[in-house]
């Protein structure tokens, strides 16, 4: 348990969370979404000709389902490379300097939102290298 | 229901995002034949549709071993990095980690809707089949006396294979979970801004007020003329999802609802084949009913001049006259039931003269020189006629079939009714 204020941080360790997460991002989570994504982006295959009330109903449920599946499986990608590159920011502030290690709170908190607003593109490397 | 379909998320934040919907309508079952219930169901239970349901497993298996992964690195990075810093970036992680434990039990509930509701609808499809076939078959089986009363009880068979295909894809839609917008951004204040508030297909609410579809019920398989095909229904309040057994199953013990048939509008008929003794060249029996008359009549299928193609039926089809009876149709024959030629088995009835029938002659003598070779041989129809017959009678019967044809690739299609 720290003290306010205080700072303890494994370096080593923290390189070794990233390697891994950085890993599982590139290995399993993007690979494995494109699979999901292929499987269940497919229209709907179900009671296209159906005149029933029930069914259409149904159809409409699993339409908002695969459009917010559609949205968030997006999303679970882009927030692995944001807490990735956020983790990448840590290392090398820790490494650099103490500056980073005596943000406060909101701060940090602050400089995550500032990364998670960044567009793929400005996140920079996102397989295998640090920024 | 069981709690394995919500994984490591509370049962509570889950059920928050169910939608417990009613239908905007309940089919009146009643308003539809053999043919056209068949329509709707022939394409069910398609591979795709299996391995979308199964994708839904996929991804919610996916999503548990990404929790799983997630809290294990959040776990280690709590352990190497101690600080005020470190404690806000957790949150973080923690609030993610949610979201993934909580559309992981949305995507394993929809799953299992989904896949209940794709077999009920492959199992509507192979219990009909066979009521299909024996309804192209009743001409051939029955005497012309038996194809009304046959044609009744098949689609009675039909009906009741449809009302309870409804009870089940009502009673497993409580199961479907749409996922909550997560958002990319995460929000300092707690909870997720949506990256785009307007990007979803359609909205919950918009689905429990009606505005989704937007507009008039309007069936893409028209009724059998003079019936209602569906029944507004009026919403209460949402079910518990263990306890909803949403839809409408018991509105069928309502009496069909009788409305003007509709001019123009296709009856509902049997099909001939060539061969059979009350349509040699093959033909339709247009079954009694609303828009029709009391009593059912043949039409045959036009003879082609000798070398030329068979007459489209558009202009000779038969459809609801509003007023009933088919003698004011051209090229249309009554033929009553209750004067029927023949009591026996199909085939063996005494045939009486009609204007396309080419009586055979057993006198004479082979011509010595053959003119044209006559396709047309009622009692023994040739490949070419019975594919003729087909094509004239799918047109004829099932016009709608031409009209999925024109709209093929139109995946989704929302419709309502305005209560």
């Amino acid at each position: 348990m720290t003290t306010p204020g205080q700072i303890d941080v494994d370096l080593l360790e923290l390189n070794e969370v990233w390697e891994t997460f950085d890993s599982n991002l590139e290995v399993v989570l993007k690979p494995g979404i494109s699979d999901a994504s292929s499987r269940i982006q497919q229209g709907l295959p179900v009671g296209e000709r159906s005149e029933s009330g029930e069914v259409d109903v149904s159809r409409q449920v699993m339409a908002e389902m695969l459009h917010g599946f559609a949205r968030n499986t997006e999303v679970y990608v882009r927030r692995s490379e944001q807490v990735k590159y956020f983790l990448t920011a840590v290392l090398e502030n820790y490494r650099t300097a103490d500056d980073f290690a005596r943000m406060d709170i909101e701060a940090v908190t602050q400089k995550f939102i500032d990364i998670s607003t960044l567009d793929s593109t400005q996140l920079g490397p996102t397989s295998g290298e640090k920024a | 229901m069981s709690d394995k379909l919500f994984g490591p998320a509370s049962i509570a934040s889950v059920a928050a995002r169910l939608i417990p919907l009613t239908p905007w309508w309940t089919s009146d079952w009643n308003a539809y034949d053999v043919p056209r219930i068949w329509a709707m169901v022939e394409r069910e239970g398609s591979k795709a549709a299996y391995e979308q349901a199964g994708g839904f497993t996929f991804l919610a298996d996916l999503l548990h071993g990404e929790y799983q992964t997630w809290q294990v690195h959040r776990d280690r990075i709590a352990q190497i990095w101690e600080s005020p810093a470190a404690q806000a970036f957790l949150q973080i992680l923690d609030q993610y980690g949610d979201d993934l434990a909580a559309d992981e039990a949305c995507a394993r509930r929809s799953a299992f809707g989904w896949y209940h509701t794709v077999s009920a609808l492959d199992d509507a499809r192979k219990r009909i089949a066979p009521v299909r076939r024996q309804w192209d078959n009743v001409t051939s089986s029955y005497v012309p006396l038996q194809w009304p009363a046959r044609a009744w009880q098949l689609n009675l068979e039909a009906r009741q294979v449809m009302v309870e295909t409804d009870r089940r894809v009502a009673e497993v839609r409580p199961y479907f979970t749409p996922p909550r917008s997560l958002a990319a951004v995460h929000s300092p204040e707690g909870g997720d801004t949506a990256t785009d508030p307007k990007a979803g297909p359609v909205s919950a609410s918009a689905l429990l007020t009606g505005a989704a579809g937007g507009g008039t019920y309007s069936p893409r398989i028209p009724p059998v003329p003079g019936y209602e095909p569906v029944t507004t229904v009026v919403a209460g309040p949402p079910a518990p999802p263990e306890l909803a057994t949403i839809g409408g199953p018991e509105m069928q013990s309502i009496p069909p609802k009788l409305v003007p048939a509709v001019p123009g509008t296709p009856v509902s008929m049997l099909p001939i084949p060539p061969g059979n003794p009350y349509a040699p060249f093959g033909g339709a029996y247009i079954l009694p009913g609303r828009g029709v008359g009391p009593g059912g009549y043949v039409v045959p299928m036009p003879q082609p001049p000798r070398g030329g193609p068979v007459a489209g039926p558009r202009g000779m089809m038969p459809t609801a006259s509003g007023g009933g009876g088919g003698g004011g149709m051209t090229g249309m024959m009554p033929m009553p039931i209750a004067g029927a030629p023949g009591a026996g088995a199909a085939g063996q009835g005494r045939l009486y003269r009609r204007p396309n029938v080419q009586w055979q002659a057993d006198e004479g003598v082979p011509a010595v020189i053959s003119i044209e070779q006559d396709d047309y041989v009622p009692d023994q129809p040739s490949p070419q006629q019975e594919e003729q017959f087909r094509d004239w009678f799918s047109e004829l019967a099932h016009p709608w079939e031409s009209e999925f044809k024109s709209h093929e690739g139109a995946k989704v299609t929302f419709r309502s009714v305005t209560p």
